[in-house]
């Protein structure tokens, strides 16, 4: 059985440069049009099976809020392949996509923002569903009511306003959005990073109930550390742009092998801390910006044992132990 | 360890209330706290907990609508409620200095880093220029700046967000204080840069003998952090005591359910242990225990009467009619 | 209508005494527009009703005044009440209009300018920043040289001026709400481009174009007025207040100034009415200054 996503060689560009006007540059004198590209996502690779859940971690400005809007085809992937179902889709054009889109919904970050302020809830539920039903079709309402009841709203909440929510019952309407299509795979990008701590938890075991319930597979986007390790079956870390560790999830927390990886884990706070804890990896400077990528590896402008090597050459993901991957020349055993 | 150190700050049934277009807002309601001498103190809360006013209010930074109703601020055994604004400001920077949320925000865009810090010891102290400047260039690298004395020339811009709060920090050391507050200075910041930044306040706290007032929702992070935590919910307080014991053995069931609530590192479970419900409107309060709505535990006599906060063993107290006394499985 | 009574909106227009001055102005020139021919005894563009023997009477307060004329006649004898407020009709009338058709077609150019990006976004900007760059009544002045005088050369002149400010402001919250979580959503939920931009981005990028046309209705007054006092604006037989005040104009040094002096009060009052309502609806619709 093929996995229901596989994401191969995905590469996001973004050209900020703006129009002729602001690309005009003097460059000793000499008239150029310099441009000034992002490289959000370069060549990233992974594959999600039926109801599996992977965790995609990094910090802010690694590409991987990118990874997700791509896949979910908010925005046109400049390379790479992006396989649902075994179907390519990432150069689909509006009308191919919009069967795709049925398979493969989305809940945001921001609960404040992804709900439109001048819509009835009934109304952002319903909206995917009457883009995807017959004309006149009568279920949709009822469907709609189900969900909201299904995560936890009461049928009166149906006729209000998302201004007159908590930021919990708004992320709530946004799992009742995405899931009214019958989506196999929900992406969800930092979806409990702007709540707070007591809520955040009703929302990830909802996320876990609704995914045992509607055998759903989950690309989950976070910064956070914890919550990966709760909620992801499989973990991949990011880092300015690449994949740098894919691991099952307790694999990745028991034996991380690339060190920006040990370093993630041995900073992130805990109110458990490990005792066996083996001694921290400090990282000294800051994340290279992704204007200018480092030549060679991207992490070894921080890494405390880059060598020779890591400048030359940009190391690719290797199986390292079964269902392990890592980028990263240290592996090799040759310094 | 000494029990009972000498208080610093003593904050006595502080209430702060803001006076908006649909209501009274009770955003600070009859908090009681102290901080020793060299002592971290964690103020952990969720929003709407009340806990960044508390800060604003010791600094006396209330704006209007809000206002600091009732209560004392014992700083150093004098109530800065009945400092005029003139000495608030001698005293805020000096002795007690703040560090915010975003780095971003709390620099002068327009002014060099060097210039602001060096404003700090303009202000409060008498040193000439040149010493001032040696000062500045100190704390620059005191604070893990490299090359301090041509970064003093640059401008805010010109650091990361990581570099910026370092700055912060050093601005708020500058001047020697003696109580710092520093209300989510890791929030805006990512892991790695977070712990850099929280080991740097705390060595710089504890080098200089400092009190702090940590705020944060970031249970974890207190309990990296602090000597002391101080739970909030609903402009009151719901447990204090020190770090260990609370976090081993929350005596209120929302410190027991906000430490449910955090997926844990290292030993993974299959399920939270969630707080059902949301946080009540602060305009329209339960009758009786704020909290009794959520409580797995809620009885009778919650709906009845609002609990006081009473003392426990070993230097905790906490306001609930039944506290929990079963220890949380390590 | 208990619900605005109660809401944030009305218990500061209650304490804002430039919001009442100046929308109580407004309703008394809403009221002329509205019953302006019931109001006065005569019609001034009924050539039939005017009494030649009248004209040139002095306002009813001063030595010679007739109490039939409250302010006064002009040369034909006509009651400058009475032409004071079908002028303010016809002022009113093409600036609500004018500030329509640039709203409209102000806010569809933006909308397509901040969705579709790229070459439609650099040429409406490009010509709106041409157009700014010329002073509004230069334009004004030069598009009714070319096309004519009458109502309709009038409001095709202010529509011309009066887009820019619509497309500018459209374009740049549409810029930012397109950033925003809920559009994209909208994508992932499948709509095609038109439903998108009319159910989410335009629903909301309206609010702060509600103080650009109130305070644009003024502008617009005004420009109005001004092509009319030089004789660039509307017909003779159709006279709008800047019209009037010309007409006074030219007998003002012979002392007569009452026919002047009405009409052009009457454009202050209008314009100022606006102002000062329409600052009172920046400071409740900006939501930064909250």
């Amino acid at each position: 059985m093929t996995a229901f996503l596989e994401v191969e060689n995905l590469e996001q560009r973004f050209d900020v440069s703006g129009g002729p006007l602001d690309r005009l540059r003097f460059e000793n004198g000499v008239p150029t049009m310099a441009r000034r590209i992002v490289h959000a996502v370069n060549g990233v690779s992974f594959e999600i099976q039926r109801g599996e859940v992977l965790g995609l971690v990094g910090e802010s400005g690694c590409g991987k809020s990118t990874v997700a809007k791509t896949i979910a085809r908010i925005y046109r992937p400049t390379g790479g392949a992006i396989r649902v179902d075994g179907e390519d889709v990432s150069q689909y054009d509006y009308r191919k996509m919009l069967p795709v889109r049925r398979k493969v919904q989305m809940i945001f970050q921001d609960p404040f923002a992804s709900l439109n302020p001048r819509q009835r809830v009934r109304d952002i539920v319903m909206e995917p569903m009457i883009q995807h039903a017959e004309p006149g079709d009568k279920t949709i309402e009822k469907r709609a009511m189900e969900l909201l009841a299904r995560v936890g709203l009461r049928p009166e909440h149906a006729d209000r306003y998302p201004h007159q929510f908590s930021g919990g019952q708004r992320q709530r309407i946004g799992i009742a959005r995405a899931l009214s299509v019958d989506p196999q795979l929900v992406i969800a990008d930092e979806p409990v990073s702007a709540l707070d701590v007591s809520i955040q938890a009703q929302i990830l075991n909802l996320m876990m109930d609704l995914r045992d319930e509607f055998g759903l597979s989950y690309l989950f986007i976070t910064h956070d550390l914890s919550v990966v390790r709760h909620i992801s079956d499989r973990i991949g870390v990011m880092y300015l742009g690449f994949m740098v560790e894919t691991a099952p999830r307790d694999k990745l927390f028991e034996e991380p092998l690339h060190p920006y990886t040990r370093a993630l884990l041995s900073a992130a706070p805990a109110i458990d801390p490990d005792p066996e804890a083996e001694e921290e990896i400090e990282l000294t400077g800051e994340v290279p910006n992704a204007f200018d990528l480092p030549s060679g590896c991207c992490f070894r402008t921080r890494c405390p044992f880059a060598f020779e090597r890591c400048s030359r050459e940009r190391p690719v993901l290797k199986e390292a132990a079964s269902g392990h991957q890592v980028a990263c020349h240290l592996l090799d055993g040759e310094t | 360890m000494s029990v009972q150190k000498q208080a610093l700050l003593e904050v006595r049934d502080l209430k702060t209330r803001f006076y908006t277009f649909a209501g009274v807002v009770n955003a600070v309601d009859g908090v009681s706290f102290s901080v020793g001498r060299g002592e971290i103190l964690g103020l952990v809360g969720e929003s709407g907990g009340g806990k960044s006013v508390i800060g604003f209010s010791i600094l006396g930074l209330i704006d209007p609508p809000g206002k600091v109703d009732d209560g004392e601020i014992l700083f150093g055994g004098v109530d800065l409620r009945r400092k005029s604004e003139k000495e608030l400001q001698k005293i805020r920077g000096k002795e007690i200095a703040m560090v915010f949320q975003d780095p971003m925000t709390s620099l002068n865009p327009l002014q060099t880093v060097g210039e602001q810090i060096d404003e700090m010891l303009r202000l409060h102290s008498d040193l000439d220029g040149k010493a001032r400047r040696a000062r500045c260039i100190e704390m620059l690298s005191d604070v893990g700046i490299s090359e301090a004395e041509k970064r003093l020339n640059n401008y805010p811009h010109q650091f990361s967000g990581g570099m910026r709060q370092r700055v912060v920090i050093a601005i708020a050391m500058i001047a020697g204080p003696q109580l710092i507050i520093a209300d989510e200075p890791t929030t805006a910041l990512d892991v790695t840069i977070q712990s850099q930044i929280l080991k740097l306040m705390k060595q710089q706290v504890r080098e200089r003998e400092a009190s702090m007032i940590l705020i944060t929702h970031d249970l974890a992070v207190v309990s990296q952090m602090a000597d002391e935590i101080v739970v909030l919910y609903c402009g009151k307080i719901v447990e204090k005591g020190p770090k260990q014991d609370l976090i081993s053995k929350p005596a209120h069931p929302y410190t027991q359910g906000l430490l449910g609530s955090i997926p844990k590192l290292h030993d993974r479970q299959d399920r939270l242990t969630q707080i059902p419900g949301t946080v009540p409107d602060v305009r329209n309060l339960p009758q009786g225990c704020n909290f009794r709505e959520r409580c797995p535990f809620a009885q009778a006599r919650c709906a009845e009467e609002e609990p006081e906060q009473h003392a426990l063993d070993a230097g905790r107290s906490v306001a609930c009619h039944f506290p929990l006394e079963q220890e949380l499985a390590p | 209508m208990q619900g605005f009574l109660k809401s944030e909106f009305f218990f500061n227009y209650r304490r804002s005494a430039s919001a009442i001055i100046g929308s109580a102005l407004m309703l008394v020139f809403a009221i002329y527009v509205a019953f302006g021919p019931w109001l006065v005894a005569q019609n001034p563009h009924d050539i039939a009703s005017l009494e030649l023997l009248d004209s040139f009477k002095p306002p009813a307060w001063l030595e010679g005044g007739d109490p039939r004329y409250l302010l006064g006649t002009d040369g034909q004898g006509r009651d400058i009440l009475a032409s004071v407020v079908y002028g303010a009709r016809i002022s009113v009338m093409i600036g609500v209009t004018a500030m329509l058709c640039s709203c409209l077609i102000g806010t569809v150019l933006g909308l397509l300018a901040g969705f579709y990006r790229g070459v439609i976004d650099s040429f409406i900007m490009r010509i709106a920043d041409i157009q700014l760059s010329f002073p509004s009544i230069l334009i004004a002045l030069f598009l009714m040289s070319a096309v004519g005088t009458g109502i309709d050369k009038v409001l095709i002149a202010l529509t011309a001026v009066g887009w820019v400010v619509y497309a500018r402001t459209v374009r740049g919250s549409t810029l930012s709400e397109i950033e925003k979580e809920y559009v994209q959503a909208a994508r992932v939920a499948g709509l095609p481009d038109r439903k998108i931009i009319l159910k989410h981005v335009l629903p909301n990028v309206l609010t702060p174009l509600i103080v650009i046309a109130t305070i644009q209705v003024g502008t617009f007054v005004l420009i109005e007025a001004s092509l009319s006092f030089l004789g660039v604006g509307v017909p003779i037989t159709q006279p709008s207040l800047g019209l009037l005040v010309k007409n006074g104009f030219d007998v003002l040094f012979s002392g007569l100034w009452w026919t002047s002096a009405f009409p052009g009060l009457a454009i202050m009052m209008l314009v100022f009415g606006i102002n000062l309502f329409g600052d009172f609806l920046r400071d409740e619709l900006n939501p930064r200054l909250k």
